[in-house]
């Protein structure tokens, strides 16, 4: 039976139906062989899959990232990483990595961080002569790190299917988003001495850095008021998302003025559309994961994990390998929904922490949009730039590569990430 | 019939326009009702029961109404790196059988909605004075909108040789 399933979901991904509709004829085709079809149990589940409050947060960060990008806010920081780590040998591979971080902090979304970077940073990087491939897949990598450092929709999406704290979620992402940033310049900077790359000779000004920082300043706020305001209890997760969306426009139309009134609609339709493609797959999937339940499919697939092997770190690596062969062709929201309830009921079975097993997953369908044949950060970096996504896909092997190397270092070393979370929330 | 397909082409693309300013409105509000419950929670230490609820019905409405403006701009994403491969022709089938399974979900969304709708009327929301079925019913709305939508992306993709939205105006 499980075989059978994942034939048809294969069949179907291939024949190019959209994934979300591929979630819910796999559903059907279930429903139908085991004689259970009913409309109804479709559109109810539908319906039941969009119905969480949580899930509000999505709209709300995906129409900040749109506010941010439309408002300049993002140029502020991209300028204030210049003037950080811009004369360092490849220095706006830098500048890249380091605005993705800053904005991870801000945005849930890779595809946003992927887009809000690419559009500052890739015709740049073209022109001063670094390799299409190279920055495309830099700044597809960087964009991966948006969802692993806090705020996160994947995060809260995890953490509703899973009952688990997002907060303790949130702490649990920063170190590994860190690190997966740091790894990238370290790359980026290997890169930059194989290929000569320019460098910008000017001096470091301390006046020069102060103005940028000064500029930068209330964009740069942003992180603090969301995981100030979450930690401190002022707002959950999902209302952060809408506090985010409020101070960007505060920013945008009353401190900068640097989007007008009549720009708003624009915008908002613009978050609108992505979001309402998005929740097309969190309702498809209510509907795949009702009858795989039904079926009692999350049950099998434990008990055939368990056969395998008593240790808990192969487990863990089992998933995480089946997670990105997934992740090379479903996005991260279906995965997370996919996966989440079936990997629940073999986590309890080895005592493995929720929290911990929701960051690594994260961390793991992050890298699933770096991953061709399907990989969202690769499609956005290759229209930005005009890569094909052949080159794209051999360039960012490396940087897929040194994500796994932290993702199983994360396996081996769970402190990693929940060394923070544990720290702070005790 | 050219006069008649563009006349279509029209009204869906009104359509689409409607929608999509229905949908920035529910967004505007949701955000805007938000805020309020935030601030009046921590100014005042206060907050709206209904609030919760209605920013939760708005969303459901807004990605129901949503998927006909997916369609409309090719919004979903799908693996297509295999019909990247394809001559005119088989690319023109392969996406008529796509189009028709999108067709045949949205149908069977449609119709398992009917009776979810005739069954919520009577059902008053918790804490707003509506009935649940005015919540319900937008699925059979973007359903039925849907299937119109798609089943004129076939016509056009056989009769005329386009799509509805073309590529360089997609994003």
């Amino acid at each position: 039976m499980i075989l059978t399933i994942l034939l048809v979901f294969l069949f179907l991904i291939i024949l190019g139906i959209p994934v979300a509709f591929v979630l819910v004829s796999t559903g059907i085709y279930v429903m139908l062989a085991q004689g259970i079809f009913n409309p109804v149990i479709v559109s109810h589940n539908m319906y039941s899959g969009l119905d969480q409050f949580a899930f509000l947060a999505i709209p709300f960060f995906i129409l900040a990232g749109e506010i941010m990008g439309e408002a300049g806010l993002t140029t502020r920081l991209m300028n204030f990483a210049y003037s950080l780590v811009g004369r360092f040998a490849g220095g706006l591979a830098h500048v890249a990595v380091l605005v993705a971080m800053i904005f991870a902090a801000m945005s849930g979304s890779s595809v946003a961080t992927t887009a809000a970077v690419g559009a500052l940073l890739l015709p740049d990087m073209v022109k001063k002569g670094y390799g299409k491939g190279f920055s495309a897949s830099l700044v597809a990598a960087s964009g991966a790190i948006g969802p692993i450092i806090p705020p996160s929709i994947p995060m809260i999406l995890y953490a509703v299917i899973a009952g688990q704290s997002v907060e303790r979620m949130f702490l649990g992402g920063i170190v590994p988003g860190i690190i997966y940033g740091l790894m990238l310049m370290i790359y980026a900077t290997y890169y930059a001495k194989k290929n000569k790359l320019p460098k910008d000779e000017t001096k470091f000004e301390f006046k020069e850095f102060g103005i940028n920082l000064k500029d930068a300043f209330l964009p740069l706020l942003t992180p603090v008021i969301i995981m100030g305001g979450i930690l401190s209890g002022v707002f959950t997760a999902t209302e952060s998302a809408v506090v985010t969306v409020a101070y960007s426009l505060f920013l945008g139309l009353v401190v900068y003025k640097s989007i007008k009134t009549r720009d708003l609609s624009k915008i908002f339709l613009k978050a609108a559309r992505s979001t309402a493609s998005i929740m097309m797959i969190l309702a498809a999937s209510a509907v795949l994961n009702w009858v795989l339940t039904s079926q009692q499919i999350p049950q099998q697939v434990a008990n055939q994990i368990a056969a395998m092997s008593n240790d808990p770190t192969i487990v863990m690596l089992l998933l995480m390998g089946f997670v990105l062969v997934l992740g090379c062709f479903m996005d991260a929201t279906a995965i997370i929904l996919l996966i989440t309830p079936i990997a629940i009921v073999v986590l309890n079975q080895y005592n493995i922490d929720l929290a911990y097993f929701g960051v690594m997953i994260v961390i793991n369908v992050c890298i699933g949009a770096l991953t061709p044949p399907v990989g969202a950060n690769l499609f956005v970096a290759s229209r930005i730039s005009n890569t094909s996504l052949v080159d794209i896909s051999k360039s960012v092997i490396p940087l897929v590569l040194s994500a796994v190397v932290l993702l199983i270092a994360c396996v081996l070393f769970p402190n990693i990430i929940m060394f923070l979370p544990n720290l702070i929330l005790t | 019939m050219k006069k008649l397909i563009n006349h279509l082409i029209n009204f869906t693309a009104t359509v689409c326009k409607v929608l999509s300013f229905i949908m920035v409105i529910l967004l505007m509000l949701m955000s805007i009702i938000m805020f309020v419950q935030i601030t009046s929670r921590v100014v005042f230490k206060t907050g709206f029961a209904w609030i919760e609820e209605l920013s939760r019905y708005s969303f459901i409405w807004m990605c129901f109404l949503g998927i006909p403006v997916a369609f409309y701009y090719n919004d979903f994403s799908r693996f297509d790196l295999l019909q990247e491969k394809f001559k005119a022709n088989t690319l023109k089938t392969s996406l008529t059988i796509i189009d028709i399974v999108l067709i045949g979900i949205m149908v069977i969304m449609t119709t398992g909605a009917i009776p979810l709708v005739q069954r919520q009327m009577g059902q008053l929301a918790t804490t707003l004075p509506i009935p649940m079925g005015i919540v319900y019913i937008a699925i059979p709305i973007g359903g039925v909108i849907s299937i119109f939508i798609l089943s004129l992306k076939i016509l056009l993709r056989w009769v005329e040789n386009r799509d509805f939205v073309l590529e360089e105006e997609t994003k």
